[in-house]
């Protein structure tokens, strides 16, 4: 939220490149990089007095560009600024996209008790906070937690997932492969050393995930959506029925296999054209790459440090102003309470 | 150093290695050690431990002269004698503190704390015997666990050897289930995770040095007597086991 402001973006627009929104969910990381004295150029005053074209001002809007505040300072590539973050963007993005996706797959294929009697039954180590309670059971979804499911959930889903039926093999398969890619990238993201090998695996695990991830593309529905295939159903049903009607008991039986195959196809069709992957917490793994090579491991930039330090940094500063002017009483009450401490 | 070098030649190496011993600035490596903590007080002879571990003092002394001559050097084996076995003072504990080198870092050293209290509850809860990596063969050994085998710790026991007054020496010794890999410790396909087994014929216990324990294993229980090495648990296990 921080760098939506301080980089002028609309939301789902990537910082660092000119990704189009249509294009977050996918592993394409060929896109130029953001450009902001370009950008000044296509202002809307200036396409008005006709120095730049049109196209390039629907450009601009669709990448979802503001006002920088970086922008013209000495010596500063802004879009070089965003640093990729593990807390906000894996354990507490698409961890929590994950979690979601898993829940509806489990409960699909009737497996969702034998997670959560596995995630009970998980032996202490050390750092590692043993659940006390079922997985549902677990209201608050913190950075810690995730960091947490992210040490034990492919092992528990692996567990919950074996012994699969005849149908349930290759989607069972995915999925624990698609969890896999998406853990070993975070577990890569964490080394505070690399060489080209590890961030070359770091790629192939990005890669793999993406190839993968369409498993859970249909868990991804909306109630919009749902609505949408409800009645499409509902509508091939109905017309099913009017064809049956005065027919053979084999030619209904066939009729009735064919509509099926064909409602099968079209819900399939109704969910790839309206289902997507395209928000930009997915897009941003992409950038963790080239960012090691260009400045140095993820886990520098943490920002959890800086979420730690807001208890008594800001809250108990705000607890201690009376509230009015409090952003000047609560960096006083700081620095002063500094200063005595040295 | 170099300077105080090059003009002594009357000075013997081994005052100049003295020199170099007290006056560098390169600090040594700290040796980190195996502590055990928590002895239990009821116990003070291997036929006590026979008593509050449930096994037979057959097993325990076979176990014993297992571990002495495939771990020991010919001078200081146990006796093999059950009468002077059974006569060898013994502690037993409950803790077992091991240094674990921190992922990417050369000094920095995580506590492993391996609880073994047997039978008895801890912390008001159940009795809790932690799972653990046992050093136990060749890097080439058993697939992806490189030599490692995951097993359950029975007790942690130090056993003293008093036939000698010279040769008074302290065993520090822990009673393991060893667990064996499924598919000769191959990852699979889908997880990439090893499996792990209790055979129905293992031994009781094994008995191994507590230098080769390595620190705490991560098992999920899959089914009955099977496990799953969950080898995301930490950054070092993900990067010893592929």
């Amino acid at each position: 939220m921080e760098n939506v402001a301080l980089h002028g973006l609309k939301t789902n627009a990537c910082p660092k490149c000119e990704v189009p929104t249509h294009e977050l969910g996918t592993n394409a990381k060929n896109y130029r990089s953001r450009d902001y004295t370009r950008y000044q150029r296509y202002k809307p005053e200036n396409v008005n007095s006709g120095t730049v074209s049109d196209n390039d001002h629907v450009m601009s809007y669709k990448l979802g560009i503001g006002q920088n505040i970086f922008h013209r300072r000495d010596r500063v590539s802004a879009s070089d600024l965003f640093k990729p973050d593990m807390l906000h963007i894996i354990y507490l993005g698409l961890f929590k996209h994950m979690m979601d996706w898993i829940e509806g797959f489990l409960k699909k294929h009737g497996r969702l008790q034998a997670f959560n009697d596995v995630w009970k039954a998980l032996p202490p180590y050390p750092g590692f906070w043993v659940p006390k309670k079922a997985y549902r059971a677990v209201t608050q979804w913190q950075g810690k937690e995730m960091r947490n499911l992210g040490r034990c959930i492919l092992g528990v889903l692996a567990v919950a997932l074996r012994q699969p039926g005849v149908a349930q093999a290759i989607p069972f398969k995915r999925a624990l492969g698609c969890v896999r890619a998406l853990i070993d990238f975070n577990m890569m993201a964490q080394y505070r050393s690399h060489t080209p090998d590890t961030i070359a695996y770091m790629e192939d695990y990005f890669d793999q995930f993406h190839r993968i991830k369409d498993i859970f593309l249909e868990l991804r529905v909306t109630k919009r959506t749902q609505a949408k295939v409800d009645k499409q159903r509902k509508e091939i049903r109905r017309q099913g029925c009017l064809m049956r009607e005065g027919a053979a008991p084999s030619q209904r039986r066939r009729i009735r296999d064919d509509d099926r195959d064909e409602e099968s196809e079209l819900r399939m069709d109704m969910i790839n054209a309206e289902l997507h992957f395209n928000f930009v917490k997915m897009h941003l793994l992409s950038h963790f790459c080239d960012q090691i090579r260009q400045f140095g491991n993820i886990p520098m930039y943490s920002t959890e440090i800086g979420e730690l330090v807001h208890k008594t940094q800001i809250k108990e500063g705000w607890r201690q102003s009376n509230n009015n002017d409090a952003g000047r009483q609560i960096v006083h009450s700081y620095g002063r309470q500094h200063a005595i401490r040295m | 150093m170099e300077s105080l070098q090059d003009h002594s030649e009357g000075l013997s190496a081994d005052v100049l290695n003295h020199l170099d011993r007290t006056t560098s600035t390169v600090s040594q490596p700290v040796i980190r050690r195996r502590i055990l903590k928590r002895r239990l007080d009821d116990l003070s002879k291997v036929d006590d431990f026979g008593r509050i571990s449930g096994v037979s003092l057959d097993i325990i002394y076979r176990e014993l002269i297992r571990y002495s001559r495939y771990n020991l050097p010919i001078a200081y084996r146990l006796p093999e004698d059950h009468a002077i076995l059974r006569s060898l003072p013994v502690e037993l504990l409950s803790q077992l503190e091991i240094p674990v080198l921190a992922f990417q870092e050369a000094t920095l050293y995580e506590i492993h704390r391996a609880r073994s209290t047997g039978a008895l509850h801890f912390r008001n809860q159940g009795c809790r015997n932690d799972w653990i990596w046992v050093q136990a063969g060749t890097e080439e050994m058993y697939g992806a666990l490189r030599g490692r085998l995951p097993a359950k710790l029975v007790a942690l026991l130090t056993i003293r050897d008093t036939r000698c007054d010279d040769t008074d020496t302290v065993r520090r010794v822990a009673c393991v289930q060893m667990l064996t890999p499924v598919i000769s410790g191959r990852l699979s396909d889908q997880h990439g995770l090893v499996t792990v087994q209790m055979r129905e014929d293992a031994r009781a216990f094994t008995i191994v040095d507590i230098g080769t324990i390595l620190g705490l294993a991560h098992l999920i229980p899959e089914a009955d007597r099977r496990w799953l090495a969950n080898s995301r648990i930490d950054l070092r296990t993900f990067n010893q086991f592929y």
